[in-house]
């Protein structure tokens, strides 16, 4: 790889500048904010309005890993990896399944952590520890890409300028600081600069690209079908099943990671909500659209690169790009912040998530009941600092490239799907044979991957667990559940929706 | 049948005087039309059932396939976005109700 633009003192300025930006975005987003209430610190006390909700369910859905990670996969793929943009599209629809009567559920019921559904609906039993336990580990796995892709990104983008460690440990301490101070409402807030970052980053990218290549995207890909026709043709029938279950896989997971429930509950209003997620079903095509054409016109710009080499595409067309001019030169300053701040954005929010299960759902319910709520936002926050600690010293030697690991913690997280999915609407549903599946499916998620079983005739092992899960669930459910075991939880009346109807 | 419908019961008087027409109410999960749309256009856009191997046409330098699965992606995001707008309406009548009350009170 060339001499990267961002090496040496300008790439530190850069760093920098961004890193003081977030740190004051965070300090006045949280003065407001009060640490002796968990609905004000976790939830900014229920109250986002659409710009901050809008924009913190986009920094959180999009890492830097949707662009670092996505570009070289389209490189290597070809036009198979459009699957990238429906299953962004799924995670929107998947939350269409359950979110708006988990909305109204979690404001009656004054839920603040995902597993506050899971205790009311299902009772304190084990069913409620196992989906704690399976929250916590798919956040640690989150957090740790997004530590890694965070060292990554920046040891890469400054031609390694900045070690990956000191990187790594400047904007853990930044994140670390603002979360601290200002919760969710800073978290919420800096996600706006950061969601800004990355939109203008990925566009200026898209742009640079194209004006590489003299803006003929279509003779790229002629010249791809004629150079390497099996990335532009239609995928073998393994490959087309992948991407079915990838939509499947990524959209019910995405959907019920534990970040993106308790957006759900820190939405001022349901307008607010409805409308961001509005929103949102359009940014796959803005975002991961975009960054799929960047990979694919990396093709032309740098054909045959390994797959380790191809993990620098990024870098490697930003260099480029940089080096048209100014004008070029600071707008992919603005990508090289955004890709760090689309980073940063992801893992406070998963750092938050796993702070408030461990204070709320962990300490306060076994450990010490009788703490006040400012001890248990107190012990939430330290299990936060300890976690990065142990994530970072597994940081310094990172797995496979981003992709694998990205793709196992979805194995694992989607097991939950079925206890928000069919609990909130089967009143029949029982805690038992959703104990049973839940652990049977983590088992065999967990294990096809343990045994290096990535998939079986294009199935992911997260899925075939998730089936089993469900049919464990359902089977059991029938039965040793009785019709009406739980109260009703539907918020449109049975007789008004049939005079409704008529 | 329209099982997804209910009339709120949106009680307080709008600000102007007169109370604002009743909206339905309105919850995806409802609505089997919409699911059925959806998983259409989902297996729309993936080319399970196209020829294996295949390039040709290209249509603007892109291969046809690409093309059937952007547009089926388009309408993926086209129908997430209406039922969110459209289909979707439980707490708002209330919340709205409530924050006309608080204002004229």
């Amino acid at each position: 790889m060339n001499e990267l633009t961002f090496s040496g003192t300008s790439g530190v300025l850069v760093l920098s500048a961004y890193a003081v930006i977030m740190l004051v975005i965070g300090w006045w987003a949280g003065r407001g904010t009060t640490s002796s209430s968990a609905r004000s610190y976790y939830l900014s006390g229920s109250g986002l309005g659409f710009v901050a909700l809008f924009f913190t369910l986009y920094a959180t859905q999009y890492s830097g890993n949707s662009i670092v990670g996505y570009a070289p996969e389209a490189y290597r793929s070809g036009f198979t990896w459009w699957q990238s943009v429906p299953f962004m599209v799924a995670v929107i629809a998947a939350y269409l399944i359950f979110a708006p009567r988990l909305y109204v559920v979690a404001k009656r019921e004054g839920f603040i952590t995902p597993i506050d559904w899971v205790r009311h609906r299902f009772g304190k039993g084990k069913l409620t520890i196992l989906a704690a336990v399976l929250m916590l580990w798919g956040l640690a796995n989150y957090l740790l890409e997004q530590l890694v892709a965070m060292g990554q990104g920046i040891s890469g983008l400054t031609g390694a300028t900045i070690p990956y460690e000191v990187g790594v440990i400047a904007f853990v301490l930044v994140m670390l600081i603002y979360s601290w101070s200002g919760g969710m409402r800073a978290v919420a807030l800096t996600d706006v600069m950061q969601g800004i970052a990355l939109l203008v980053g990925v566009a200026v990218l898209l742009f640079g690209a194209l004006y590489l290549v003299g803006g003929d995207v279509t003779g790229v890909t002629a010249t791809l079908a004629d150079t390497d026709p099996e990335k532009v043709a239609v995928p073998a029938t393994a490959d087309s099943v992948e991407w079915l279950s990838m939509i499947v896989l990524i959209g019910l997971g995405a959907a019920v990671y534990p970040h993106a429930i308790q957006r759900i509950y820190a939405a001022r209003s349901e307008r607010t909500l409805k409308r961001s997620l509005a929103v949102m079903a359009w940014m796959p095509l803005l975002t991961t659209a975009v960054v799929f054409v960047v990979g694919i016109v990396g093709t032309q710009l740098f054909p045959g690169l390994s797959e380790d080499d191809s993990e620098q595409l990024v870098g490697m067309i930003a260099n480029e790009v940089a080096g048209l001019g100014v004008f070029f030169y600071i707008m992919m300053i603005l990508l090289f912040g955004g890709v760090v701040a689309a980073i940063v954005s992801t893992a406070d929010s998963a750092l938050l998530a796993f702070s408030s299960v461990v204070a709320r759902d962990v300490y306060g319910r076994h450990v010490n009941p009788a703490a006040p709520e400012k001890r248990q936002v107190l012990v939430g926050k330290i299990a936060g600092v300890v976690a990065v600690a142990i994530l970072l010293v597994i940081a310094w030697n990172p797995p496979g490239t981003l992709y694998d690991i990205f793709v196992l913690k979805f194995e694992l997280i989607v097991q939950l799907a079925p206890v928000f999915m069919l609990g909130l609407y089967w009143r029949r549903m029982a805690a038992g044979p959703a104990f049973w599946g839940m652990l049977a499916g983590a088992l065999i998620a967990g294990g096809l991957t343990l045994a290096g079983v990535d998939d079986l005739g294009g199935v992911p092992g997260g899925l075939l667990g998730l089936a089993v899960n469900v049919g464990v669930c359902v089977i059991g459910s029938l039965v040793v559940g009785r019709p009406g075991d739980s109260p009703s939880e539907d918020p449109v009346p049975a007789q008004e929706a049939t005079v409704g109807a008529a | 049948m329209d099982r997804g419908r209910s009339t709120s019961p949106d009680p307080a008087p709008h600000a102007g005087g007169s109370p604002p027409p009743a909206r339905p109410l309105r919850e995806p999960i409802r609505r089997p039309r919409l699911w059925i749309a959806m998983a259409v256009v989902i297996i729309a856009g993936v080319p399970l059932y196209l020829p294996t191997g295949s390039i040709r046409p290209l249509v603007g330098g892109v291969p046809y396939w690409l093309l059937i699965s952007v547009a089926a992606t388009l309408a993926f995001s086209a129908l997430t976005c209406w039922a969110c707008l459209r289909d979707w309406n439980l707490a708002e009548p209330a919340e709205e109700a409530a924050a006309r009350e608080e204002a004229t009170s």
